[in-house]
């Protein structure tokens, strides 16, 4: 069992400093190595300052994002809405590290991201963001257990150990006997549930969760957010959750839309407890 | 670093299996390339070592003289007789001479066609310096003179049996106007001199030959070095013996070692040509793997979308991706090697040659196959390592 699950701090780690510089395959997983930052709740993960976001296909210029701040802080569970086309994917992409801003900057756990490698920003999704997906996506010829061992694959941690940890976060959410369960052997729920373990596995500063609930049954997707809520409040994991369905973004202690590129904070429809 | 290229491999292990019938498609291509690299160049040096074997066993001391005179064969031109053997012989680097020579003949076969045959006079040096054994009676000996003795080759002698002639000793044949009397027969597998086949000839004494042909003129003078002489310094001392007494003719000193040199040389030169017909089909082989991994590629856009997404750097696709195409390579390699090395076996038992294996085949397959695995597997590598992991995503 990891110790450091029960930690009552949300960590950004310190790796901040050097991810730009080192790119082996070496294993920095042990919060010990990689002489961890603690970031207390209520300081900010990520924070976007003026980022605008320009898709130019040919002499056409499309602006997605413009002028948009956004402070997550540590211990959020946010929601973040809004209609088709107003950018919520990109500003989604940004967040996790995929795409980059075309102008302003994003500090993940007090450092700017803009001048890092793409080695660099590939280690940093590693080691700073879990990512939920609406399809899951998870790799067909693995079974649940690899699956959520995949992010410590790319960390050098040895398989024996992966595995075990793997098989940990899977009792976490409740899949502990599925552990050799491949993908197609698994109901949508348990599918996702087995994308929230991966994006749990290696203790990331954020989780990003893009329409997590969108491939689900209304039943199933409340059980999904059941389980989000409860990562939230019991390990104070920071989750963002991209969303178009208000029962979803209903059960979030933050409601964000995105409109015209810019980000609106909406007012909470019931105070959660 | 261990754990990182166990991972790798394992994950191209399942990566293969997962696509079954495109892996094993492609890795046929490898498997008959490395194949055939190592079945051509094994065989080549097979072929090789038999050949010179053979020209060896012709005797390293041996050399021929031959008349090369260019121009027609007048009375006035000095050529190359039976008279020049007990002089040559008598040189400090020549222990023995054998002179023959030897035209075209018919046997004549009772009711039946007559035979073309060569009639080839000898002295009884001839069975000493060439590869001679008899089957029965005597070889031709220095007191034969012109006597009409004869001595058949294996082959005449069945073609007489087959005509229901006798072929025993004491027994006559005609060939051409003359009768001679068979005093011996040789065993089969005689090799007499270059362009000679003994097993075909009659074999009569050499006096008795050149007054048939009306000439002391010889073909050829076969001589055996005394033990330790280079076939070089023979040569030269062989050639100022020439300068001597026959000025104005140009005589060519043969050496099994110099046509073992220069086959050797040859055979070289074949097994080069081997290996780049060989080395092309492993190209072909490689294009094959670099369609698949393509196609793999291709197939997998989604998955890499989603291990970008969880961390792998661009170097960690291009790395799968690479893995994937040498275990490919590696295992058509094996393979290969395998089937390669099983098909020289055959051709070796059909050919009847002696097998051996070649380590240098082996070790060149299986280096060029890892060698094509990166090399054709690199631009598919590089394509994947390439997208851009949202579009990956979303297109996947």
């Amino acid at each position: 069992m990891n110790t450091s699950w029960r930690m009552p701090l949300t960590r950004v780690s310190g790796w901040l400093r050097t991810a730009s510089a080192d790119i082996g395959p070496k294993a920095v997983d042990s919060p010990t190595d990689a002489n961890w930052l603690a970031c207390r709740s209520g300081q900010p993960v990520v924070k976007l300052s003026a980022v605008e976001k320009c898709y130019t296909v040919g002499p056409v210029s499309n602006r997605v994002l413009s002028d948009l701040d956004l402070e997550v802080r540590a211990g959020d569970l946010v929601s973040i809405m809004g209609a088709s086309g107003s950018g919520k994917s990109t500003l989604m992409n940004i967040l996790g590290l995929l795409d980059r801003p075309t102008s302003g900057t994003l500090e993940l756990g007090g450092r700017s991201t803009s001048s890092m490698s793409d080695d660099a920003i590939s280690k940093l999704r590693n080691l700073g963001i879990g990512f939920v997906f609406q399809s899951f996506f998870l790799l067909p010829r693995q079974c649940a257990w690899e699956n959520v061992a995949l992010p410590l694959n790319y960390r050098g941690v040895d398989r024996a150990h992966a595995r075990e940890r793997a098989e940990a976060m899977l009792d976490k959410v409740g899949l502990g006997s599925h552990a050799e369960h491949r993908p197609t052997e698994l109901s949508g729920g348990q599918q996702q549930r087995v994308a929230i373990a991966r994006a749990l596995v290696g203790e990331p500063a954020i989780i990003l969760a893009d329409e997590p609930t969108g491939a689900l049954d209304p039943q199933t997707g409340r059980a999904v957010m059941e389980l989000f809520e409860r990562i939230n409040r019991d390990e104070q994991v920071t989750i963002v959750i991209i969303t178009h369905d208000r029962g979803v973004a209903d059960r979030c202690r933050r409601n964000l839309r995105v409109v015209d590129g810019r980000i609106e904070e909406l007012p909470l429809r019931d105070a959660m407890s | 670093m261990m754990n990182f290229i166990a991972v790798h491999t394992r994950e191209a292990v399942a990566g293969l299996v997962a696509n079954l019938q495109r892996s094993v498609l492609a890795l046929l291509g490898i498997v008959v390339g490395i194949g055939s690299v190592i079945a051509l160049l094994t065989v080549g040096n097979i072929a090789r070592t038999e050949a010179i074997k053979q020209f060896e066993a012709l005797g390293t001391d041996i050399v021929s003289v031959f008349d090369v005179s260019d121009g027609p064969r007048s009375e006035v031109r000095e050529v190359l007789d039976s008279d020049d053997a007990p002089q040559l012989a008598r040189l400090s680097t020549i222990k023995a001479a054998s002179p023959y020579t030897f035209a075209s003949a018919r046997l004549a076969l009772g009711g039946q066609q007559d035979r073309s045959i060569r009639r080839v006079g000898v002295t009884s040096a001839f069975a000493d310096l060439h590869i001679i054994s008899l089957a029965r009676g005597r070889f031709i000996s220095p007191f034969d003179g012109r006597q009409p003795f004869a001595v058949i080759g294996s082959e005449v002698a069945k073609s007489l049996r087959e005509a229901g002639e006798s072929a025993e000793i004491g027994a006559r044949l005609r060939v051409e106007d003359s009768i001679y009397t068979i005093v011996g027969e040789l065993a089969p597998g005689a090799t007499g001199p270059p362009g000679v086949r003994i097993e075909d000839s009659l074999l009569i004494p050499l006096a008795l030959m050149q007054r048939v042909l009306a000439t002391k003129e010889v073909l050829g003078i076969t001589l055996r070095l005394e033990p330790g002489i280079h076939y070089l310094t023979a040569g030269e001392e062989i050639e100022a013996y020439f300068q001597a007494t026959t000025p104005k003719m140009r005589v060519r000193v043969d050496s099994p070692v110099w046509l073992v040199e220069q086959m050797e040389r040859q055979m070289r030169l074949f097994a080069i040509l081997l290996g780049a017909v060989a080395g092309i089909s492993l190209i072909v082989g490689g294009f094959g793997i670099m369609n698949a991994m393509l196609a793999s590629v291709t197939e997998r856009r989604q998955e890499i979308g989603i291990r970008r997404a969880l961390g792998a750097r661009r170097l960690d696709i291009q790395l799968q991706f690479l893995f994937e195409s040498s275990v490919l390579c590696v295992l058509g390699g094996l393979l290969g090697a395998v089937i390669g090395v099983g098909a020289t076996v055959i051709i070796s038992v059909v050919a009847d040659w002696i097998w051996q294996f070649s380590m240098n085949a082996l070790v060149l397959g299986l280096a060029t196959s890892g060698a094509v695995g990166l090399a054709f597997g690199y631009f598919p590598a590089r394509q994947a390592a390439k997208l851009d992991p949202i579009t990956a995503l979303r297109d996947g």
